[in-house]
């Protein structure tokens, strides 16, 4: 069993060489005709007896078509649902609806939400007809531009009571004037083959046969092709194209004493041909198990405080989960309700960290959503324009450790006039994230400068951090038995997810892994005085959960329109001192019985 | 707690109900018990429950209704519920009956329900039991026999007090398939049943909304 599906790896590979990169969509005019009809209208006719007309439309049609397969142990768990590949999934229409003036307009404000209209928008937007139907989809607009722009009125009279009774200490326009632009960005499509799929996620998975230690494991490739339109009444149109797939290696046990722990691998690419070769799939997965065999069997370590060293993947999860996570700003919005009032209040998130040292000074960082690669590694935070059409650019967010910027949308925060065309999604998010490091270290120094701390402290060892779990990754497997949940951080503190490989390191040079461990204490003030960072030469991508993020308030696109991962080329950091310490909680027991598999 | 001219059956295994196949036809129930007829109601008489294999007092056995969807735990639920009238008489009659009643009762009309689009019912010791049922086709008949189309009427009331007013049956049965909700999931039924005379019946208006129709006519409006 086990020698035929690994047999069946040169099948899929052989597969992979005939997918053909060609764009598959039919013409558009349609859509995008209606869109623009539809807008002409609604600007020069929509108006509620004497109340304000929109002074700003917007609609944005986001298409997803999907196609992903999973297996376990050798066996298909959910097959290529893709059948129909030239039909997108779904297209999902936001419509953006704007009374007042940019200066204010009926945007930032939070108060329980209503909606009007026949068709009551959301802001997840509506589902659309997947036919190119130019009179269905006016329809459609219309009855969604009707309940959006009704909305806004209402919106928009409430903001203007509540602001009557209070004096506003900034005053930052609602929203930002942006040049007009008309882009069209075609990433080419690669076909998608189900059967490749099929066998790639089933002979990935029967590798997991070969380790005993390890009870629950998965393999699952995503492959997701987005088009996007969007127009809006200042002229600006776009159409994008992008496409991402992704494969996903997780598994997770239990140590001897029942303490879960897990780990996954994930590989991205803009499309099927871009993903690892074989060998290299089949060694990163053997890797993985292997990895968490020797976890598993690891010491457990009460509480550690000294020199921490974060390697590779374990200081992008770091950096990304704490201060890359940060590294949003929002504007200031009006709350009607004072009970809703501490839903906003960590809303200005690094806003008062401007022009303040967050970093060493011999680091920078900027976002850079126009670059598409790194040396010569892909950067799948690219995008030419964000969601609302601002062409992307660069960032510089940190010069020489002061921190200058904060990426946000069109809705400005302080001292900005411009959009940072940070707009992804649920709203303003990093892409790609690039550091330069002025005198870097090699990449074994910082080892070496570890352990020189270890011995001029007179420490028996110090800790290397190789890996952090992503919750988002873990999240999106619907993983039965979660890493246990760290213990309280005090307020202050940043929260980082449990690490899943780190090792102490001995003044000989020797390393012995340690399990369980979690980040415990850690502020933002710790990143000033980080003693070592090596060259930033290796670009790592992964889900990020955006920390200060605006609630819902009444325009919002939600539905991502291209993947949402960031991608940075973080280096290794040295830490003088963190405090690292095993989880706090009830541990489950382990299964009664064995492994049927293994127990031969 | 029904006139004596009514029974109620629960038939899984009925595949047809006249020309329409009915969606609570099954030959096993979700925990694997063959389906079977149930007779709930005997001439007006509640005789039976539906049951699963959870056991009530006196009830000790499963009659193949333990019915759920998936994720839920199972509860004993109606398959094809079908109303068989031992006296009927022709619609025709059952409408003459009622304008007689409207006359009778000096009442200014009754009321003709045609079609609903489903309803919904609270049972329970820790709750009112009502029920109510959103109709969407009802005249008012005057006793002059013309009829009037009305709009914004739903049908609420108690199970008892309501199913002892029934006066007549006619004679023309017809099966409905839908999906009904309860603590097992949404299971498909049928129901099925002759057309009734109640004597009294209490209805309710329905919300209303303050909306505004669209400000632009459609696009096709503007071409």
């Amino acid at each position: 069993m086990t020698t035929k599906l690994l047999g069946s790896l040169a099948h899929w590979l052989a597969a992979a060489l005939f997918l053909a990169s060609a764009p598959i969509f039919a013409a558009d005019e349609d859509v995008m005709r209606a869109m623009q009809d539809e807008l002409a209208r609604s600007m020069r006719k929509l108006q509620l007896e004497n109340l304000d007309k929109p002074y700003f439309v917007a609609y944005r049609v986001v298409e997803l078509r999907y196609c992903g397969a999973a297996a376990s142990f050798g066996a298909l768990t959910q097959s290529a649902s893709c059948e129909v590949l030239d039909q997108p999934r779904n297209r999902g229409l936001s419509v953006e609806v704007r009374v007042g003036d940019y200066n204010r307009d009926n945007s930032n404000f939070f108060a329980p939400m209503t909606t009007a209209g026949v068709v009551r928008l959301g802001p997840a937007g509506v589902l659309m007809p997947v036919d190119d139907n130019y009179d269905e989809i006016r329809r459609q607009l219309w009855l969604a531009t009707d309940s959006a722009y009704k909305t806004s009125l209402d919106t928009y009279a409430k903001k203007k009571a509540a602001l009557e009774h209070r004096t506003r200490q900034e005053n930052v326009p609602d929203f930002s004037h942006e040049p007009v632009i008309q882009n069209e960005e075609t990433e080419p499509h690669a076909d998608w083959n189900p059967r490749d799929m099929e066998s790639m996620v089933k002979a990935l998975s029967v590798l997991f046969r070969e380790s005993p230690g390890i009870d629950n494991s998965q393999v699952r490739f995503t492959g997701q092709k987005w088009v996007v339109r969007y127009v809006n009444s200042e002229g600006t149109t776009y159409r994008r194209q992008k496409s991402f797939v992704t494969l996903q290696v997780s598994a997770d046990t239990q140590a001897a004493d029942g303490m879960p722990m897990a780990d996954d691998e994930a590989m991205y690419a803009r499309s099927r041909p871009g993903l690892p070769v074989r060998d290299e799939m089949v060694k990163r997965v053997r890797a993985l198990a292997a990895r968490l065999t020797a976890m598993r069997k690891a010491a457990l370590v009460d509480r550690y405080s000294g020199p921490v060293l974060f390697e590779g993947e374990a200081a992008s999860e770091l950096f990304l989960q704490t201060v890359g996570a940060a590294l949003t700003g929002n504007p200031r919005t009006v709350v009607d309700d004072v009970r809703f009032e501490g839903m906003f209040s960590a809303n200005a998130g690094l806003n008062d960290k401007i022009g303040s040292r967050i970093l060493p000074d011999f680091v920078s960082l900027k976002d850079a959503p126009s670059a598409r690669e790194f040396h010569d590694q892909p950067l799948f935070g690219n995008y030419q324009v964000d969601d609302d059409g601002v062409k992307a650019g660069e960032t510089e967010l940190v010069d020489k450790g002061i921190l200058k910027a904060l990426l946000h949308t069109r809705g400005l925060i302080p001292n900005t006039t411009h959009s940072t065309a940070s707009h992804r999604g649920f709203g303003a998010s990093p892409s790609n994230l690039l550091f330069t490091v002025d005198k870097p270290m090699t990449s074994d120094q910082p080892k070496a400068e570890l352990i020189r701390i270890v011995q001029q402290r007179n420490k028996d060892y110090g800790i290397v951090v190789r890996r952090i779990a992503n919750l988002q990754l873990a999240a999106s497997l619907l993983r039965n038995r979660m890493i246990m949940a760290g213990s309280g951080n005090a307020p202050g503190t940043l929260r980082v997810q449990p690490l899943l490989e780190a090792y102490k390191v001995f003044p000989d040079g020797h390393e012995e892994p340690v399990r369980n461990l979690e980040v415990s204490g850690l502020t933002l003030a710790d990143f000033r005085n980080i003693l070592a960072f090596s060259e930033p030469s290796t670009v790592y991508t992964a889900p990020v959960l955006i920390l200060n993020r605006t609630p819902m308030t009444s325009i919002a696109f939600v539905q991502p329109g291209g993947p949402m991962e960031v991608s940075a080329n973080v280096p290794s950091m040295l830490f003088e001192d963190v405090t690292l310490t095993k989880p706090t909680g009830d541990v489950p027991i382990p299964p009664f019985s064995t492994h049927p598999y293994f127990d031969k | 707690m029904l006139p004596e001219f009514l029974s109620v059956y629960s038939d899984p295994t009925a595949r047809k109900y006249g020309a329409t196949e009915l969606a609570g036809f099954d030959k096993f129930d979700d925990e694997g018990v063959r389906a079977r007829k149930v007779t709930v109601v005997e001439n007006g008489i509640l005789k039976n429950f539906l049951m699963s294999r959870l056991p009530v007092d006196g009830f000790p056995e499963s009659n193949g209704h333990g019915r759920r969807n998936i994720t839920r735990p199972v509860a004993g639920r109606q398959s094809n519920l079908l109303v068989v009238a031992s006296q009927t008489v022709k619609p025709e009659e059952l409408k003459k009956r009622l304008i007689e009643e409207v006359g009778k009762r000096k009442l200014p009309y009754g009321l003709y329900f045609e079609d609903i689009e489903g309803g919904f019912t609270a049972v329970g010791r820790a709750v009112p039991n009502f029920f109510e049922v959103i109709a969407t086709m009802v005249y008012r008949v005057y006793p002059d026999g013309r009829e009037e189309l009305v709009r914004g009427v739903d049908l609420i009331g108690t199970a008892l007090s309501t199913f002892n007013k029934i006066l007549a049956a006619d004679n023309q049965s017809a099966a409905f398939n839908g999906i009904c909700g309860a603590e097992s999931g949404v299971v498909p039924v049928s129901a099925g049943g002759p057309g009734l005379l109640f004597s009294e019946i209490e209805v309710q208006k329905k919300a209303k909304s303050q909306e505004l129709s669209p400000i632009l006519g459609p696009p096709s409006d503007d071409k």
